[in-house]
């Protein structure tokens, strides 16, 4: 719910509890008041006709308004107050009056003077008071609309304007988040809160990507120096036994290089180093790469390959290249040897397929970096997660599947 | 023939030069801009190679300083940057050959040799290795005149270890030079014997001496020793 909704009608309903409040007490306050001043007027008339006939004035009864009457004996009260209802002729209907009847011994007579008034009915009162609040509350709310509406132009325009511009803000640009002053000072706290926040997360996302970068080009050359050194080592006559240990050493420093190079690589795919993109024919590119690993592994081949299809995607061809080869390998590496690695294309997916020992957790862990399938393989656990970051960038989708025995990775559009 | 080393890590440096020394080169080497800047003014050398990181200066203007002078030296850039954008530029601006660190010392000697090779207009080059001869304008080998049915591969493999005689090849070293790139990565380079084993076996029925050597679990030595 917006804001402007939200207070809106918190107000309505705060503003319709007050109405009612005061409009049952403006309703008992005026009833009330109608009803003494009614009966004062009456009171003070009787008076004066009491006057009159003191004075030995004629003096007629007026029905309904005035009747004197003269009484045997005098009741026990000075005055009553009553309600009665009387056929008014005038009126042409039974109506409600309000009576005053003044009982007073006057120049030996015993006298009854009754002044009447229409009363006013509370109905009329009541829904006075109902029309009145409700035009006060459709004036208050009407205004309340419009106002809101033009200050609401005027105070959010800025926020949504700053709101944009923080939505559309990525980190991979490098460039400052720009916001709009505003004349409201919580905004404009927001907004210094936002621009120290971004500042710092931008600073520390240029010193990540340049560390990553940086030490995995610092880790090559000692690696360079540990390998080339092995191979000097190597052209010496030494002892078989020897030689044993300076293989492990050898083939270890290759490892981490591979390891730095696997985590450079990925660096480079999030920071969206491989921009240039063009239509990419996946045949091409997997018939070639097949081709090369028949040609490497010979007699010990292992790899099927049934093209039903033609898959073209736009991507980054040497994006696409290492997609395929880590998606072979990961196969070739994980079937059993007497094992093959299917491979087929169609027209909207890729789908790789080798067997394989039952996964220990799910398969979509293995799309995590340094994920292997037990800790003492000798793989980097990244080639899965370099596979799953290519996807990523190039609008592609892989997923994994183990059934029946089989491991199976469809690669398809996103 | 002379030889420049430009790398300013002495280790890489003295290295490159203690596996170089058998092949009787005349070695110099820098390990500054300045210091390399001066020599290949002064001095005119057949190889080059450059490191592009280098205290003092980009391993990139000394390229242009050489191809302002019109140098036909053989440039090999060896850099820590595996980036296509900076292979690229270094071939742009006049390099032979580019190697990415860590390389194998016996790839960056194949390629200097091939450099060498293709600098020398030699019409007609033959290699030869006792009975074995390998004839690199028509990529042939032969075994007391008689033809060796090689692949590409095959011939390839045979004239890395006849050029590389003597010294031992690791595996890896092997399958980068036949495969390029696509051997980053690979789990095992055990597959390389399967190559090896079919040469050797084509080798002798022609009734050579089988001078490949297997260094225990490590790799290769060609050799009549």
């Amino acid at each position: 719910m917006k804001l402007l909704k939200q207070t809106n009608r918190d107000f309505i309903v705060a503003a319709s509890i007050v109405s009612v409040i005061a409009g049952v007490s403006l309703y008992f306050l005026i009833t009330g008041i109608i009803r003494e001043e009614t009966v004062d007027t009456l009171a003070v008339n009787c008076l004066r006709i009491e006057k009159k006939i003191e004075n030995n004035d004629a003096v007629h009864t007026q029905l309904p308004i005035l009747e004197v009457a003269y009484l045997p004996q005098l009741p026990n009260v000075a005055y009553v107050i009553t309600d009665t209802v009387i056929f008014d002729e005038i009126e042409g209907e039974p109506t409600q009056f309000t009576s005053f009847t003044l009982y007073k011994l006057i120049n030996g007579n015993n006298i009854a003077i009754t002044c009447r008034s229409k009363t006013i009915e509370n109905v009329d009162v009541f829904w006075a008071v109902l029309k009145s609040f409700g035009v006060f509350l459709i004036l208050i709310f009407g205004i309340l609309f419009f106002m809101n509406k033009r200050s609401h132009k005027k105070i959010w325009t800025s926020f949504y304007k700053n709101l944009e511009t923080v939505k559309s803000y990525s980190l991979k640009t490098g460039s400052e988040l720009n916001l709009m002053h505003t004349s409201i000072d919580e905004f404009n706290e927001l907004n210094n809160v936002l621009n120290n926040l971004t500042n710092q997360i931008s600073r520390d996302y240029a010193t990540l990507k340049n560390f990553t970068e940086n030490a995995s080009h610092e880790l090559q050359t000692p690696l360079s120096i540990i390998r080339n050194n092995t191979e000097l080592l190597m052209q010496a006559n030494i002892d078989e036994n020897v030689v044993k240990y300076v293989e492990k050493i050898y083939v270890t420093t290759n490892r981490i290089s591979h390891v730095v190079e696997a985590l450079l690589l990925l660096s480079k795919i999030e920071n969206n180093q491989f921009k240039t993109v063009s239509l990419i024919n996946f045949n091409e590119v997997i018939t070639a790469q097949v081709k090369m690993y028949a040609e490497i592994f010979g007699d010990a081949f292992a790899i099927e390959l049934k093209l039903n299809d033609v898959f073209k995607h736009e991507m980054n061809l040497q994006l696409a290249g290492v997609l395929v080869k880590n998606l072979i390998e990961n196969g070739l590496k994980h079937k059993p040897i007497n094992g093959k690695l299917n491979i087929w294309i169609d027209a909207t997916k890729i789908v790789f397929a080798n067997p394989g020992v039952k996964p220990v957790g799910e398969i979509s862990n293995y799309f995590n970096r340094f994920t292997k399938e037990d800790e003492a393989s000798k793989s980097s656990g990244l080639g899965l997660a370099i596979v799953s970051d290519i996807c990523k960038v190039s609008g592609l989708q892989v997923s994994g599947v183990y059934e029946d025995g089989n491991y199976q990775f469809t690669i398809s559009q996103a | 023939m002379k030889v420049l080393i430009i790398e300013d890590e002495a280790d890489i440096r003295n290295a490159i030069l203690s596996y170089l020394v058998k092949d009787h080169f005349i070695c110099e080497w820098a390990d500054t801009y300045l210091l390399a800047s001066d020599k290949l003014l002064m001095f005119t050398y057949d190889i080059i190679v450059l490191d592009i990181t280098l205290p003092g200066g980009s391993g990139l203007s000394l390229l242009k300083q050489l191809k302002d002078k019109k140098s036909e030296a053989g440039l090999i850039i060896i850099s820590a940057k595996n980036a296509l954008e900076d292979k690229l530029a270094g071939l742009d601006l006049g390099a032979d050959d580019y190697l990415t660190k860590p390389f194998h010392l016996a790839e960056l000697r194949s390629r200097i040799h091939a450099l060498i090779r293709r600098k020398t207009t030699n019409n007609t080059e033959v290699v030869t290795f006792h009975e074995l001869s390998i004839n690199l304008n028509h990529a042939e080998a032969f075994v007391n005149d008689e033809q060796i049915v090689l692949t590409k591969k095959e011939y390839e493999l045979l004239f890395y270890l006849v050029q590389n005689q003597h010294r031992v090849l690791s595996k890896e070293a092997i399958a980068e030079h036949l495969w390029g790139d696509f051997m980053e990565n690979m789990p095992s380079f055990d597959f390389v014997y399967t190559h090896i084993k079919n040469l050797r076996k084509k080798m002798i029925q022609l009734g050579c001496n089988d001078y490949i050597k297997t260094i225990y679990g490590f790799g290769y030595k060609f050799t009549d020793h």
